[in-house]
């Protein structure tokens, strides 16, 4: 390859010599090395599966490639099999020959490594079949899992920087009024139009001609990780996006300000951007365009609050990462007060899509006002874990349900925590809510990065409120009043309230300190920081009033206010129970029904986590739930005296 | 260079200079904003919430107000004002009565909530604690004096105040700044006899006696960095306000004149 690519002409060569380079050999192995799948021994089976290769001297046929995150990482480590696109989980080393020759040789595949659907097992043999997958719309994802994210030629392959080419051909405002016109709104929390956010930074004055264009990677809300997984799965597409940006709005130089904790992430751009380099896409005069541009890398501590605008800019200066008052926008004076534009990862990854394709090909696909998909990080009591991109305007039923494969263990679905920590909590009944980001925002919750945290009838709503105002409070800067001294009191009101010692006037202060931390905090972390509480209250307010009235918790969760019961007639006397109780609460003896102490109890629920005959259950007010019985066997020991 | 602006503050017309803060602004024209971490020696922070206003910016819809707080909001041409609405009035009760929690020991706190009308405080209080975390100490130590020996450290509920990891700073000349601008009484220090101790920063100091009456003039640090900064008459440095003042007043008798 002739590098550096000089002009767009040589950009065209060089993707018809990476696409011959790259044409795929009769058999293709993907291979998810993402950061979920490593984890389960993705490196391990890679290692494994390459030996095979060499050992077979299938090289000619077969080639092996460790691609990005899939986003099913909880059935890592797992494979696709091109081109009959098999779906292969939970490969271990040992299943590597078996693998390759049934599915390579003998066209067949290895059957208890397919997917099964939790619900109905069924087994499904493709990944499009997946229902995980088969309902997604994966645009930004499109390449992640098929390309090797170390090789900038596998994306010059698959088009890679030929939105860019395109681009530098068109006069910068045409860009700008094209990013405009797709209603591409930031994927990193409050949906502000890109287009509008360009605009801005571009008419900013800039007296020494710099202009920021940062990309915001920083990703803080605990369980998302869409950000890390385009980064880590196509690291140029991001680039790209960032470098449309720099050309429309006159950016001269740019920052991905991305978390210390991705250690993978962070090795998959240095080398994305070292190869940029290499190959001219990033420096001076892009491909004869006129247009210089070098990305940074700025690295953050793993503050929530960093990923705020303006707490990120003060940590790029190392100051402290606080944020300010935005009364004077970052677009205007950001970085070291220079007109900044801010975007998120997401955001930045679908400008070359639009690009490419076109405003009026992506304002085709999601809502009116929310155009495109959104990727979500679906977590919590559902079947299906994992990322998803969807096309904004899918119901959430369609996500928890379809996508998601419902709720675990036959539960009822209680609510939906969208938009993360500081988002809020969605009851069953908003289900059939389109999620976009007005919808989100309308019901008190948010779209935020995306998070989506589905919670079971064995989920206790005051609880959850407890935990994310927690949360917040310890990632709350600590500058303002109302944000750091209000959260600290109504996570200790929510404390009483778990206990069993709140009172009914508490509701009331709760309400109050809702409102005066959302309207009086400085910055949006304090804004919206009482949704979870705010939200809790508005939807699930009886769940508060018994904690409170009653002493009751329906979902059997506050220690201090249930109690763990053994079921006569049903206790079999096995004794495990006793032995595992870590305060000795549990007396019994061999074929003697067994008693729990309630004094000595602390409620840890070890012994219902282990009973296997159902004999153990938990107990508040008229409320209870008896443990899974998974074993027969014994006759209980009423019977046998 | 500097240009004046119309603003509008509860029906008041005031003249007030472009993005300068409109915290100083509206208490110039005779308005009353309560604050605790607002000085105009310093830079504003927005910590304490107390000044809240509405706000109704040129080109917004006439019902439109937005709470935000005065001190670092910048003044703008044809900016409208509400420092008296129900909703300011509710919202600040709110706040001090957070802050009242955070430091129910200090009096200025307990004043400021009289002064509002908060009578109960509601929430659990932080007994002993007297620092509300203005960071005015901070500022003036960085901002005026150019000490810069205090930092904030921690965030959330573990925020504090401090000089860096808790250690007795080498930069700390025991100039006292600090303690003048604390709103709550928080920073305290001791002067015994030729001694100062800065009994919140950890660090001692040993003031110069006046060469007339022996009684401290300042810190020997704080001297030698006046010294450095200032280019004044030597006397003043070792002379303590008093004398000085009796020095003048006995040259004005055997002058006698002014
Ligand atoms: C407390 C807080 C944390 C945030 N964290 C992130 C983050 O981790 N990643 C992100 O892209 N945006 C985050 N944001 C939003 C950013 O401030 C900013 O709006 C966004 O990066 C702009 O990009 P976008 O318009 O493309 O979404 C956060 C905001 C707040 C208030
Ligand atoms: S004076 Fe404005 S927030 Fe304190």
């Amino acid at each position: 390859m002739q590098v550096p690519i000089q002009t767009s002409k040589d950009l065209k060569k060089a993707s018809k010599e990476a696409e011959k380079l790259k044409a795929p050999l009769e058999h293709v192995i993907y291979l998810c090395a993402g950061t979920g799948c490593r984890a389960s021994g993705a490196m391990e089976l890679a290692e494994a599966m390459t030996a095979e290769i060499e050992g077979k001297k299938l090289g000619k046929k077969v080639s092996l490639m460790l691609t990005g995150c899939h986003g099913f990482c909880e059935k890592g480590p797992l494979i696709v099999h091109h081109p009959s696109g098999v779906f292969y989980q939970h490969l271990k080393p040992k299943d590597v020959a078996e693998v390759l020759e049934t599915t390579l040789e003998k066209g067949d595949v290895v059957e208890r490594l397919l997917y099964r659907t939790p619900t109905t097992d069924e087994i499904v043999k493709l990944e499009a079949d997946i229902p995980f997958y088969k309902h997604q719309k994966r645009l930004v994802f499109d390449l992640n899992g098929r390309i090797d994210p170390f090789d900038i030629d596998d994306y010059l392959a698959n088009g890679g920087y030929q939105a860019l080419a395109k681009a530098l051909a068109m006069d910068p405002e045409k860009v700008l009024e094209e990013v405009d016109r797709a209603n591409l709104r930031g994927r990193g929390g409050g949906g502000f139009p890109a287009g509008r956010k360009w605009r801005s930074c571009r008419n900013a004055p800039a007296p020494d001609g710099i202009r920021y264009i940062i990309c915001n990677a920083d990703e803080g809300d605990p369980g998302a990780f869409m950000d890390r997984s385009v980064i880590e799965g196509n690291p140029h597409r991001v680039i790209e996006g960032m470098l449309i940006g720099a050309w429309a709005i006159g950016g001269t130089d740019g920052y991905v300000y991305i978390r210390h904790e991705y250690p993978l992430a962070v090795e998959t751009l240095i080398k994305a951007i070292e190869d940029a380099r290499r190959y001219g896409f990033l420096g001076s005069n892009i491909l004869d365009s006129g247009l210089s541009f070098d990305i940074k890398i700025n690295r953050g501590g793993g503050a929530f609050v960093c990923g705020e605008s303006t707490a990120l800019m003060a940590s790029i200066e190392g100051e402290v990462g606080e944020p300010r008052a935005k009364h004077i926008h970052t677009v205007v004076q950001g970085l070291y007060n220079r007109p900044t534009n801010l975007n998120n990862v997401e955001t930045w990854a679908n400008v070359p899509l639009i690009i490419d394709r076109g405003a009026k090909w992506f304002t085709g696909i999601g809502t009116k006002k929310s155009s495109g998909t959104k990727i979500f990080s679906l977590v919590g009591k559902v079947a299906n874990t994992g990322l998803v991109e969807v096309p904004m305007g899918l119901t959430l039923h369609q996500l928890i349900y379809d996508i998601g494969g419902g709720i675990l263990g036959g539960k009822e679905f209680k609510a939906v925590q969208t938009g993360g920590p500081s988002g809020g909590a969605i009851p069953a009944k908003l289900l059939d809510l389109p999620v976009d980001f007005d919808s989100l925002t309308k019901a008190g919750s948010m779209m935020g990065s995306g998070g989506a945290i589905v919670m079971d009838e064995a989920t206790c709503m005051v609880d959850v409120a407890r935990y994310f105002t927690k949360f917040l409070e310890d990632e709350s800067c600590g500058k303002c009043v109302t944000c750091r001294e209000g959260l600290r009191q109504m996570g200790w009101i929510l404390d009483d309230i778990c206990e069993g010692k709140g009172k009914k006037e508490q509701l009331e202060v709760l309400k109050d300190l809702g409102e005066v931390v959302q309207e009086a905090s400085l910055c949006a972390l304090g804004g919206t920081a009482a949704n979870p509480l705010v939200s809790t209250i508005k939807f699930f307010e009886e769940e508060y009033e018994e904690h409170i009235g009653e002493h009751v918790c329906r979902a059997l969760v506050c220690k201090e206010l249930i109690r763990y019961e053994i079921v006569d007639d049903l206790c079999t006397a096995c004794g495990i129970c006793r032995k595992e109780c870590p305060t000795d609460a549990i007396e019994g003896k061999k074929k003697t029904l067994h008693v729990l102490d309630q004094d000595k109890c602390i409620q840890c629920g070890v012994c219902y986590d282990v009973c296997k005959y159902g004999s153990l259950k938990v107990v508040s007010g008229k409320y209870e739930r008896t443990c899974e019985q998974t074993k027969f066997k014994l006759k209980p020991v009423k019977d046998q005296k | 260079m500097m240009k004046t602006v119309k603003i509008t503050a509860d029906g008041q017309t005031i003249e007030a200079v472009l993005e300068s803060p409109l915290l100083p602004a509206l208490q110039d024209a005779g308005i009353d904003i309560p604050t605790l971490c607002y000085h105009r020696a310093v830079s504003p922070y927005g910590a304490c919430r107390l000044c809240l206003v509405e706000i109704n910016q040129k080109g917004w819809d006439d019902d439109w107000w937005k709470l935000t707080t005065s001190c670092n909001f910048p003044v703008l041409d044809g900016l409208t004002v509400r420092t008296d609405s129900e909703k300011v009035k509710k919202h600040r009760k709110l706040v001090i009565e957070l802050i009242m929690a955070r430091a129910p020991g200090a009096p200025q706190v307990r004043e400021m909530a009289e002064r509002l009308g908060v009578e109960d405080v509601r929430h659990r209080p932080q007994e002993g604690e007297l620092c509300i975390l203005c960071g005015l100490c901070a500022r003036v130590c960085d901002e005026v004096i150019g000490a810069q020996v205090l930092t904030f450290s921690g965030r959330g509920g573990l925020k504090d105040m401090g000089t860096p990891y808790a250690e007795a700073s080498e930069k700390c000349i025991g100039c006292g700044a600090c303690e003048a601008v604390c709103p709550t009484g928080a920073v305290i220090i001791k002067d015994e006899g030729l001694r100062r101790t800065m009994v919140r920063w950890g660090t001692e100091h040993e003031f110069v006696p006046c060469r007339i009456c022996g009684k401290p003039v300042g810190t020997k640090k704080q001297i030698a960095y006046l010294r450095e900064k200032i280019n004044i008459e030597e006397d003043i440095f070792v002379t303590c306000p008093d004398c000085k003042r009796q020095k003048y007043a006995e040259q004005v008798v055997a002058e006698g004149h002014l």
